[in-house]
This record gives structure tokens, sequence and C-alpha cells, in this order.
């Protein structure tokens, strides 16, 4: 999971957010880190490039890309990288 | 007044407005569906100017006028489309009150990824490409290129109008124009926007964009009331507002469309409107948003059509090219229908027209909203005599 | 790039509109105000790292900023600077819009954009696309200053401060717009000339 971490944080440019300052459970859309839609196209990438998984319904990615946690659970399940 | 004295559509549909009109008046669409396109891994459904076709148009055009230059794709797209327009209008484009008034996305993006493309370094800037086409004509105003994404061409008539208005020009060639490219269409793919599948604007199924590629010009010049012919199209008003809300997604409020409308609109009430020409680009957040805004605007009522389910969406021409078609309904008093569409898939019960309708008002609008959360309006009307 | 000093005179318009304040980025020089001025041209830093200097220098708080690609981040410093004191950020703005130039679009963007997608394997990025129009400039200052007049962008051959004049008073000459975020960014192989300026329509 502080490899997702620091993935994510790289991939979308968090500036100034560190590994520890993102908790497992926490939102990662919505109140949590605050991500956007662009964000979310960009973590279906990141899946895709580093991991080989590709989505065939962006939509998958609601639920996908609820946490820390459960991205980490998909990536361990899904991975093809 | 601001009067259309010549205009022209060069796509998939032909190189003239009479051509493209008549397909879309009788539901041929110009948008076929590829695997592989640009090397690509996901199929598309586009539109493409024939370049065989577009070639001998050019080479035509180029021989008369003694050119023997190398223009790119989009370059002779807006040059055959302008040449024709400049036929109607009688426009001599050597005079240096003409000014030539660009829409374009992206030009001649593909350049950049290609080392020796053949053309010169000017092509590959926005403002090159621009003298490029005007010089052609033997032009030398500095041309203006207005880049504001998808809302590009309405922004531009708006501009041209305004420059008319001012009295530093006596008449504005407007060339809205882009071309299918590696470059956008595999960033709409990024997005998650385009469909595979002819696009249904308004539709419940709708799951996104088709991109096509198109030039459309529009000559505008000033003309006291006495001196308009009749049927003439006058460009009325104009209205940009910007939704500030988010870069790429459209206010799910409507926002800056609402402002647009309602600013364009002033004085005009919704039964003298024959028909409202949307941005329709069929992706979810779009149509929605635009049903929102012409609710809230009043203008539920009003007989609403979009047009990119024949063409797809041109981008930088759109304005423009959808302009004409609405601009020729408007002649003919006969609204086309919303080519994709069967059921409604909006919140809001705005009137979608799913067949052809008879109109005899004088008004019509074209609306556009775009990537930078920008939204454009113009009021259209035809001169009917007065008896 | 060609490097101009201000000769944006605004006593010499045939319109009534007047700057309020200005801000130019020139290479590694930040200068707004009656006063202030950034200047970094000593440190080897790259653009991306001097604008980011200038973010913590100017201690703003938008994290939105790290996602921008270099015009943006430009056009939302300057804009920072100008907006600096007395300006409401929150109230929507429908009489205040924003008119943007320079000759190259978005070159940067376009250039980093180009990179996800070549060969045959490519990954484009959805983050880096959508900076691949230079209006989107305008979309970032609107958001942040809730600006919700007019948007526009316009590419001209050269920094040309009469052009520019011209097409600024068209547009105050055609709408109800009190005031403007105007200028020119142009930003290209980690050198830029920027010069924004806030003008306000004068009342006779």
């Amino acid at each position: 999971m502080l490899e997702l971490k620091n993935e994510i944080i790289k991939v979308l440019n968090l500036e100034g957010v560190k590994p520890e300052d993102i908790n497992n459970d926490d939102e990662l859309f919505g109140k949590g880190l605050g991500l956007d839609s662009i964000d979310a196209l960009e973590l279906i990438v990141m899946l895709e490039k580093n991991y080989g998984i590709k989505l065939t319904d962006p939509a998958q990615g609601k639920e996908i890309f609820k946490s820390i946690r459960v991205m980490a659970e998909y990536v361990a399940a899904n991975r093809k990288k | 007044m601001i009067v259309v004295t010549g205009n022209n559509i060069v796509s998939a549909l032909g190189f003239t407005s009479e051509e493209n009109y008549l397909h879309f008046k009788e539901g041929r669409s110009g948008l076929r569906f590829h695997k592989n396109m640009f090397h690509l891994k996901e199929p598309m459904t586009t539109s493409e100017v024939n370049s065989r076709l577009l070639n001998q148009h050019f080479t035509e055009i180029a021989e008369a006028a003694n050119n023997h230059k190398n223009y790119t794709h989009l370059e002779k797209m807006a040059i055959v489309s302008i040449a024709d327009a400049l036929k109607q209008s009688k426009v001599d484009m050597r005079g240096k009150k003409v000014q030539l008034f660009l829409s374009t996305t992206k030009g001649n993006i593909f350049m950049l990824g290609s080392k020796h493309s053949g053309y010169p370094a000017s092509a590959a800037t926005l403002a090159g490409t621009a003298e490029r086409i005007a010089s052609f004509f033997g032009n030398e105003t500095e041309p203006v290129v207005i880049s504001n994404a998808c809302t590009s061409g309405v922004c531009a008539l708006i501009a041209a109008r305004r420059a008319i208005l001012s009295k530093r020009i006596d008449m504005a060639v407007v060339i809205g124009v882009d071309m299918l490219s590696r470059f956008v269409i595999s960033g709409f793919q990024s997005f998650k926007a385009l469909s595979t599948e002819p696009c249904k604007p308004f539709d419940k199924e709708r799951i996104g964009l088709n991109i096509g590629e198109a030039a459309a010009t529009m000559i505008l010049q000033n003309k006291s009331e006495s001196r308009i012919g009749k049927n003439a199209i006058c460009i009325e008003a104009g209205a940009i507002r910007n939704d500030a809300n988010h870069i790429s997604g459209p206010s799910r409020t409507g926002e800056g469309l609402f402002l647009a409308l309602q600013s364009c609109l002033e004085g005009i009430a919704p039964e003298q409107i024959a028909v409202i020409n949307a941005h329709g680009t069929a992706t979810a957040y779009n149509d929605e948003m635009e049903s929102i805004a012409l609710t809230r605007a009043g203008l539920i009522e009003v007989p609403v059509n979009a047009l990119k389910g024949y063409l797809g969406h041109t981008l930088g021409a759109a304005g423009v090219l959808e302009s004409i078609i609405t601009m020729r309904s408007l002649h003919e008093g006969m609204l086309l229908p919303t080519k994709g569409f069967d059921t409604l898939g909006v919140s809001y019960p705005i009137n979608i027209l799913k067949k052809a309708q008879r109109t005899d008002k004088s008004y019509a609008v074209k609306m556009l909203s775009g990537f930078g959360g920008c939204n454009a309006v113009l009021l259209l009307s035809i001169h009917h005599v007065q008896k | 790039m060609q490097c101009r000093p201000i000769t944006f005179n605004s006593s010499r318009t045939e319109m009534n509109i007047h700057i309020v304040n200005s801000c130019h980025i020139i290479d590694r020089k930040f200068q707004y105000g009656t006063n202030e001025l950034i200047d970094r041209s000593d440190k080897q830093e790259s653009l991306a790292e001097f604008f980011s200097a200038i973010y913590h220098e100017m201690k703003l708080d938008y994290p939105k900023f790290f996602k921008m690609d270099l015009l943006c981040k430009a056009g939302f410093l300057a804009s920072e600077a100008l907006t600096e004191k007395n300006f409401d950020k929150t109230t929507p703005k429908e009489d205040m819009g924003i008119i943007l130039f320079n000759s190259v679009s978005s070159l940067d963007a376009d250039e980093k954009y180009q990179q996800t997608i070549k060969g045959e394997e490519c990954f484009p990025s959805p983050a880096l696309f959508v900076y691949t129009l230079p209006n989107i400039i305008t979309g970032e200052l609107a958001i942040r200053n809730k600006i919700m007049g007019e948007s526009m962008f316009y590419v001209l051959k050269s920094y040309d401060t009469d052009r520019m004049m011209q097409i600024i008073t068209d547009t105050f000459n055609n709408t109800t717009l009190h005031s403007a975020l105007c200028g020119w960014l142009d930003i290209a192989h980690e050198e830029t000339n920027v010069h924004l300026f806030l003008v306000e329509r004068s009342h006779q």
C-alpha cells in the first residue's frame, strides 16, 4: 500500500502530500484527498501502465478507487505485471 | 447590420454548403467506423474529408492562382472552403479592410509528431497557419486566431462581428477548421469521452461523442437595413460566459450557458425562436447540462436540435458549420431532426426535434460549450422583407 | 524568445479602460505592483521550480496549482499577484472577463502530451491532454476567482499591444464588462514572456 500511495502522489502531482498523510481507509474522492474526475481517469491509465489492468467500463473506477485499501486489494487480485 | 454574404462547408458530406445540406436533409451521415486509425488500439467512429477529392478541388484553385506551395490537409480544407464562400460574396480578399478570423483548436498539430513533415515551421503555429491561408488569397491583414476550445467557431463569429462594428474592417472571413489526428483522438479516448458507435445526442443510451474533421466559412459584412437582400441572414448578437466550475466538465447547474443565453437573447421572446441548435455532443454531462440551462432560461418549449449525429464534433469548425446548416434551415423554413436521438435521456423535457418540422419564425440560436468552462451563444435572424 | 518591455499605453486607447495593476514574468524575474520584484535569475532552476518558488514565496494555498501545466501556472501566479489586495474571490462576477493572448498556444503542454503517445504501446495522459488547449488557463483563472463573464483566448503572431488593445476595446465596447484580466502569456522551452493586467472600464 505504501508503493501505491507513492505512485498516486507522483502520478497525480499531489505536491506536499506524504504517504503518511494518506490513511488506508480514507475516501480518495470527495472529502478525503479531494481528487476529481481527471484524477480518476489518470488512475485508470496508471492501472494499465503499471499493473496491466485494463478497465472495460470506466464507471468501475468509482468502486475500485474508494480507498487505498480497496484499491490495493483490487490491484493485488488483478495485476498482470 | 452584420450580414452573412457567403458561406461554405467542406466535410465528409461534400465540398459545398448545398451538398452538405442536401445530405443532412436526407438523413445521411458522414460518420464511419474505423479500426486502427492512427495506429490507435481502440476502434472509433469519425467523419473524414475525402483526401483525393479535396486534392482535386484544391489543385484546381491553386493552379488558377498559380500557387505551387505545399499546403497541409487542414490548410487545403480551409482554402477550398474560403474560395467557394468568396465566390458567393464577391469579396476581394486583397482589400486592406478585409480580415481573416481562424477558429481552430489544434491546427496542424500532426506536425508535432513528425520531424520531417515537409512543411515549413510556420505551418506548425496557429498564427502561421492563419497567415498561410490568408496570403493564399493575397490578403495582407494580419489574421486573428481564436482558440477557445470547442466554442471557438461561435467566438470567432462574435469577434469578427465586433471588428466590423468598430469600423476597423469592412469584411470578415471567418474560417473554422480542424483535422483528425492521433494527438486529438488519443486525447479524447483517454478522457473516455468517445463512443465507438455513431453518437446519440440527448438520448437515454448516449455514451459519448464522435470526432469529425471539416472546414466551414462564413463571410460577414456590414450592410444598412435598406440594402439587405431578402432572406439575408444577420448575426444579431452573441454572448460568451464562463462556468467558473471545472476545466473540463460542464457546470452541473449550467451556470455559464444560462448566463450566455440570458444575455444573448435579451429582448427576444421564446416564441420568436424557430430553433435552438444545441452543442449536443452526446456525452452524459454535456447534454444534461444543456437541458438544465435551457430550462432555466425559459426555453423549454422552443424546438431544439443537435447536428453532431451527421458529422460528429468538428471542434474548431463546429460553431461555423452548425450555424450554416441552421441558417439554411431558416431559409427553407424547415428544421432538421436530431440524428441519433430516439428517447429523451436528460432531466428536463426540452423539445428535441425527432422529425423535420416546418417553421416561419425569424430567429435561430446556436449554442456551444467547451473545455475551459466556456459557453458561447449566437443569435441569427433571417431578414423577411416587410410588405 | 524576445522579451519586450511594457508598452501598454492606456492613455492612447480610444476606449475608456484603464490599467489597475500589472504583473510581468520575464524569464526568472517576477515583477508586480508598484515595486515588488522576485528575481531568481541567479538560481539554476527549471521553470517548474521557479514557479514553485514563487508560489511558496507568495504563501499561496491552492493545491490544484501543482496539477497545472506551465502556461496555467504562469497565468495563475500573475493573476494572484494582481488580485492580492481587496479582491473578492468567492462572489460570482458576471461583469468580469478574461481576455488572453499568446503566440505559441499550448506548445509546452502539447510537447509533454505528445511524449505520452509516442510509440505503438502508448498511454495517453488525460491530465496532460486537458492542458493542450490554450484557453484552459482562462478556465483556471475563472474557477479560482469566480469570474463568469466573457473568457477568450486569441493567438497572434507576436506580442503586439496595439492589436491586443483593439480586441480588448472591441470586447468592452460590445459587452457590459466592468473589468477583466488581460494580457500575454508565452511559455515555451523554459522561457517566459508574460504580461498580465487587471483593467477596468473608466467612467467619465
